[in-house]
């Protein structure tokens, strides 16, 4: 129950929407088939600093008063776990039924005795006020309000729970049409139209830098790094501001995470590699002595922004996926060690022997030095230029 | 020139590797890979081609990479590799490279305006 300016105590519920494609592509489309997602995963669904945008929104929705929120997700992949905010009426449906759905969750919620009802779909990250918003909805007396920045129209409106054909007209034209023309609220707050990964990545700097409300989940270790509980950073890691690293992650020996980098909780960067500019989303691992520039990484997969490409690795060494369970990654940890320990061993053994062999002995009086092998040219793996070789040569040329 | 195969992965690393050791092998060789076909390079692919291009190098030659498609530029930058190959964008430019070695490269290295350039005193 929330109180406005008008002196009254409103009932004002919310609607997200989850899982079809917004602005530039048709209103139908699952995310899957657009540029809103990261193998299969909705953009709004992948944490931004250690919690999902999808989060953040419910959080600013219920600390503006809004007394409940339902999620309506037409996603079809299988959403990672820890994207369902508590406290919210979560409903999976079908993509093609997603707008039957939320009229009939629109009707339910105005039976109930909403006067207001918010429909969001993400989407877009946008930071619009609340109060203001409700406020200029009942002063202009508008069935329905939509909201606006100074780049277009925003899939973010507000209904009046009585107004259930106007709502209706407007869910079945997939937020695309009104009934009645009224006056659209125009925010001045922080918008992200997350529609590729350049956005979310845009969204990620944008909230290191303070432009936005989003907090990153954990301490300000310095000015500019914060680091999530339990992280594992070894001694000679450099950190240099913006940059996010996220509860349980590791970051190994020599790495450098730099330029709004930001690794989601979970996530190992092995010794010696380079984070610039990226994101490790949750569960990765990124192998040693890579240089990773401009990229978002997760699920075996990385997307690079500078090349538009995405590109599933098959290569464990480079880029893989860390257990979720805990019993897992011990034991893998475990197996690695297993492995280590006796390569390490065998490595010194030989490694020492051939070191002696090669050593002169004093009591002979030989140097050791042989000057043939100074002399001796470097390629002698060389093959003579034999009329054959050549000929070979040139049928390969000419392939 | 050779065209590097849709996946390069360890079998098919060892199998381009055999298939051009005859080339890496001879004397100065001059070696283009066509990356553009190129979808899948994992750490067995680069270090094939690093191999080729430490071999190649050995004996006084040069490998230079030609058309490189998204994927495969990706890789070789996430490995850091991309900085030891001469990366062209076609194959011709790559093969022409060879051939116009040192007037093209003084031009693009002269601090000089070009006619400048061309009345400075030749070097013994």
């Amino acid at each position: 129950m929330r109180y406005c300016a008008a002196v009254a105590a409103m009932d004002v519920r919310a609607i997200v929407l989850l899982g079809l494609a917004g602005e530039g592509n048709d209103r139908a489309t699952p995310v899957l088939d657009s540029s809103e997602n990261f193998a299969g995963t909705p953009l709004a669904v992948l944490p931004v600093l250690g919690q999902p945008v999808l989060h953040r929104v419910v959080d600013r929705l219920k600390c503006a008063g809004v007394d409940s929120v339902s999620v309506l997700s037409a996603a079809r992949a299988p959403l990672v776990d820890d994207c369902y905010p508590p406290g919210v009426k979560w409903q999976n449906v079908a993509d093609t039924q997603l707008w039957r759905a939320s009229e009939e969750e629109f009707d339910h919620l105005a039976h109930d005795g909403a006067e207001l009802v918010l429909v969001v779909r993400l989407g877009a990250y946008a930071e619009v006020e609340i109060d203001p918003l409700l406020q200029f909805h009942l002063d202009q007396r508008n069935h329905i309000t939509q909201v606006v920045d100074a780049d277009g129209p925003l899939d973010f409106f507000v209904l009046s729970g009585s107004r259930r054909n106007d709502a209706a007209f407007l869910l079945r034209n997939k937020l695309g049409k009104v009934r009645v023309q009224s006056r659209s609220f125009v925010t001045s707050g922080y918008v992200n139209r997350l529609q590729t990964l350049a956005d979310l990545r845009r969204l990620t700097l944008d909230s290191l830098l303070q432009k936005t409300s989003i907090q990153p989940q954990g301490e300000q270790f310095r000015p500019g790094v914060w680091v999530g509980q339990a992280a594992k950073i070894e001694g000679d890691v450099r950190l240099v501001a913006p940059c996010y690293i996220g509860p349980f992650t590791r970051v190994r020996s020599g790495s450098l995470i730099t330029r709004g980098s930001s690794l989601e909780h979970h996530s190992v960067v092995d010794c010696g590699t380079v984070v610039e500019a990226s994101t490790l989303l949750p569960f990765s691992y990124l192998g040693a002595g890579l240089d990773l520039v401009h990229s978002i990484v997760g699920s075996n997969r990385i997307a690079s922004l500078k090349h538009a490409a995405e590109l599933e690795m098959e290569d464990k060494t480079l880029v893989s996926v860390v257990p979720a369970s805990s019993f897992w990654r011990t034991v893998r940890d475990a197996s690695r060690l297993v492995s280590f320990v006796p390569h390490q061993m065998f490595a010194k053994l030989f490694g020492e022997r051939k070191i002696k062999e090669t050593r002169p002995c004093p009591e002979s009086g030989e140097s050791g030095f042989d000057p043939r092998a100074v002399a001796r040219p470097v390629t002698q793996e060389r093959q003579p230029l034999t009329p054959s070789v050549v000929t070979r040569m040139r049928e390969y040329g000419n392939q | 020139m050779k065209r590097m195969p849709e996946r390069v992965n360890r079998h098919e690393a060892q199998r381009f590797f055999a298939d051009v050791q005859p080339f890496v092998t001879s004397d100065r060789p001059q070696l283009v890979f066509d990356l553009s076909q190129v979808k899948q390079l994992d750490a067995a692919g680069v270090e094939m081609l690093l191999r080729c291009v430490a071999e190649v190098m050995k004996r006084d030659g040069d490998l230079k990479l030609a058309s490189p498609s998204r994927q495969a530029s990706m890789v070789l930058e996430l490995t850091r590799t991309d900085r030891l190959f001469e990366i062209y964008a076609n194959s011709t430019e790559a093969a022409r490279s060879f051939s116009g070695f040192l007037p093209n490269a003084m031009q693009s290295i002269s601090p000089y305006p070009k006619r400048a350039a061309e009345e400075l005193p030749m070097a013994a």
